[in-house]
């Protein structure tokens, strides 16, 4: 009934020895090892991950209490010392426990509002490459408009029309970010669809958003997962900025941003206010930075078939 | 009520080249009036070199690639210029295989979901998927294990036999088979046509085979059609174009095959065609072949030749056809010999 079943050659033995895959995940794991930057800044991230979810068991003091000795006899701050590690702010509030909650606030706003960004980008930049037509200009238009106002000025005129609160800041966030990987995703879509298995896919009969969801997406993988990194960097970043000017996670809930906001008054006086903060945004920017692009120099090599 | 399979009427794609402010300023006639039969169970070859159209004639039947006039029609169903739900019929009779499967298969899907997606538009329940990813691997010659490989994890071969898996899923009665053993090593090709004729006499299936290849049409095709620049210059059945071949192109391609015997091979008398094959946008007045033939007279620079029945079964589009023109010193008109 069947045809004479496929002996193997010596040639197809060859062929598949060659072709068995060491997994991507040990692939990565082994780049990370090689790599000192990426792999340290890996493990302050998931530090960082670690203290914003146990923040209520690490926290030495309750970040939103005036302490009664986290005030000098002039009331002052107090500086770094034994009670209050990193000092205490003008409100007799414990610096280190304000950073330890700030970083559930950075972290969550920045990957929320990147995931979204990254939802609605990826969608934009697949539809439109796709559909083609008045699909297309619509929305690459609509992408270079919003690309072409400035950021913070953007962000400032949509959070002025929202309010600023945590779920507005996100959505506020990933409507000006979503933009960049739209754009990229628009590019490798065109290109990708002119590939011979969309062809044969479209043949057999299958209909466009399984082709899309299902033969495309996977394709864009690598981009997304580089966009996920590197677009926290930003997006923590751009939240850090509106609560520096106050427009941003409203007090008292702490965000490094206006923690450094508030600390600014008092400078010369408590210069801990702001440094710890403001090195807390850095170590964490460029954290996400260098593992974003080990991860986009790591999965470069690694498309289509190794 | 057509007895044909498959019958194609006059077929042309032309592709518009758009100048300034997109205004047509030309076209690309890639097919320019072809015509052929295919009844059920057969096998009909396709030859011609690179840009002879041959390619564009497979995507049309197929409306990957809008017919510009003509008719297609299967059994008794015109199929011309389909849309939507009656694409989605035409494509469960007709599919297609692809010339590089390594190409036309996703390199992200697993070869047993890509059979399994195909299943899943020919209506199988999901229960009864897995058994007829089973059944198809077996009648294409692979083991079941296969089904949980990437593309990338197979030989050549092994991903044009997944192709062709993936095609016979939907059901059809007819393929078309754009260049599928192309790519393929000498040794794997024999394989897959063997594989070809195998399908065909289990499943009745009829095929539109397209190769360069004259050796490998010889092989597999009941009849031959010879294109050349959009058009049909002659269409015999298997042995009568190789033993009685009468356009002047189908000879010098024959002629250049490679005989096995090398005594024969310096035997036989060299072809050289002139020129080189004319740009699709620009076609030649009057017969396409003939600036670069050696029989060419005023009355093919002006006059297309008509596809004449010059044997029973044997059509040839020239006005001065005949057996041997390049054999021996004599020719007539201009031409080497």
């Amino acid at each position: 009934m069947a045809t004479e079943p496929h002996e193997m050659t010596a040639f197809d033995a060859e062929e598949l020895a060659a072709a068995e895959q060491t997994p991507t995940w040990r692939i990565l794991l082994g780049s990370l090892a090689h790599n000192v930057p990426a792999l340290v800044s890996a493990l302050v991230i998931l530090a960082l991950a670690a203290i914003a979810i146990l923040a209520p068991q690490i926290a030495p003091h309750n970040p939103d209490l005036g302490y009664l000795n986290g005030l000098t006899a002039q009331g002052s701050p107090v500086p770094p010392g034994p009670h209050f590690l990193l000092g205490t702010d003008e409100n007799g509030r414990d610096v280190l426990s304000r950073m330890i909650y700030g970083a559930r606030v950075s972290l969550t706003i920045g990957i929320l509002a990147n995931g979204a960004a990254i939802l609605i980008g990826v969608l934009v930049g697949m539809v439109s490459a796709y559909f083609g037509g008045w699909i297309e200009t619509v929305l690459m238009r609509l992408t270079d408009i919003v690309m072409a106002f400035p950021i913070l000025l953007l962000a400032i005129a949509l959070i002025a029309v929202t309010g600023p609160s945590m779920v507005n800041i996100i959505m506020v966030i990933s409507l000006i970010y979503w933009v960049n990987i739209a754009r990229i995703v628009h590019g490798m879509v065109l290109s990708l669809k002119e590939r011979e298995f969309v062809t044969a896919t479209r043949t057999l009969g299958v209909g466009p958003w399984r082709i899309l969801f299902k033969h495309i997406l996977p394709h864009l993988s690598s981009a997304i997962i580089v966009y996920g990194s590197l677009g926290v960097a930003s997006t923590i970043l751009l939240e850090a900025s509106l609560s520096y000017i106050g427009i941003g996670v409203p007090v008292p809930t702490p965000s490094w941003g206006n923690m450094i906001s508030e600390g600014q008054a008092m400078y010369q006086v408590a210069p801990w206010l702001m440094i710890f903060p403001g090195i807390a945004l850095v170590v964490t920017v460029l954290a996400f930075n260098l593992v974003g692009d080990w991860l986009r120099d790591a999965l470069d090599p690694m498309q289509e078939g190794h | 009520m057509s007895d044909f399979a498959l019958e194609v009427q006059d077929l042309k794609v032309h592709f518009a080249i758009r100048g300034g402010f997109g205004r047509q300023v030309g076209a690309v006639r890639a097919v320019d009036g072809v015509s052929l039969q295919l009844r059920a169970g057969e096998t009909l070859g396709v030859a011609g070199e690179s840009g002879c159209g041959k390619s564009t004639l497979a995507r049309a039947i197929l409306q990957i690639v809008p017919p510009t006039a003509g008719r297609i029609v299967l059994g008794d169903l015109d199929v011309t210029r389909v849309r939507g739900l009656e694409l989605g019929r035409l494509r469960k009779r007709l599919q297609m295989i692809f010339q590089d499967a390594n190409d036309s298969l996703n390199p992200r899907v697993k070869v047993g979901a890509a059979i399994e997606e195909a299943l899943m538009l020919a209506g199988v329940p999901t229960a009864e998927r897995p058994h007829r990813v089973q059944e198809l691997l077996r009648t294409v010659g692979l083991p079941y294990a296969f089904a949980r490989r990437y593309p990338h994890e197979l030989s050549g071969g092994q991903r044009q036999r997944v192709g062709i898996a993936r095609a016979l899923a939907v059901g059809p009665e007819l393929l078309v088979c754009d260049e599928p053993v192309s790519a393929l090593d000498v040794s794997v090709r024999a394989q897959i046509i063997n594989l070809f004729q195998d399908l065909q006499e289990q499943l009745g299936l009829g095929y539109v085979f397209i190769s360069h290849d004259l050796a490998v049409l010889r092989q597999i095709s009941h009849r031959i059609l010879v294109m050349y620049l959009g058009h049909v210059v002659e269409e015999a059945g298997n042995p009568q174009i190789y033993d009685h071949p009468l356009h002047p192109y189908t000879q010098a391609l024959i002629g250049s095959v490679p005989h096995a015997d090398p005594r024969v091979n310096r035997a036989r008398a060299r072809i050289r065609l002139q020129g080189e094959v004319p740009s699709p946008s620009h076609p030649p007045g009057g017969c396409p072949f003939h600036p670069r033939c050696p029989l060419a007279r005023d009355v093919c620079r002006s006059e297309p030749p008509p596809l004449r029945e010059a044997a029973p079964g044997h059509r040839v589009a020239c006005h001065f056809a005949r057996e041997g023109i390049w054999m021996g010193g004599e020719l007539d008109g201009h031409g080497t010999a």
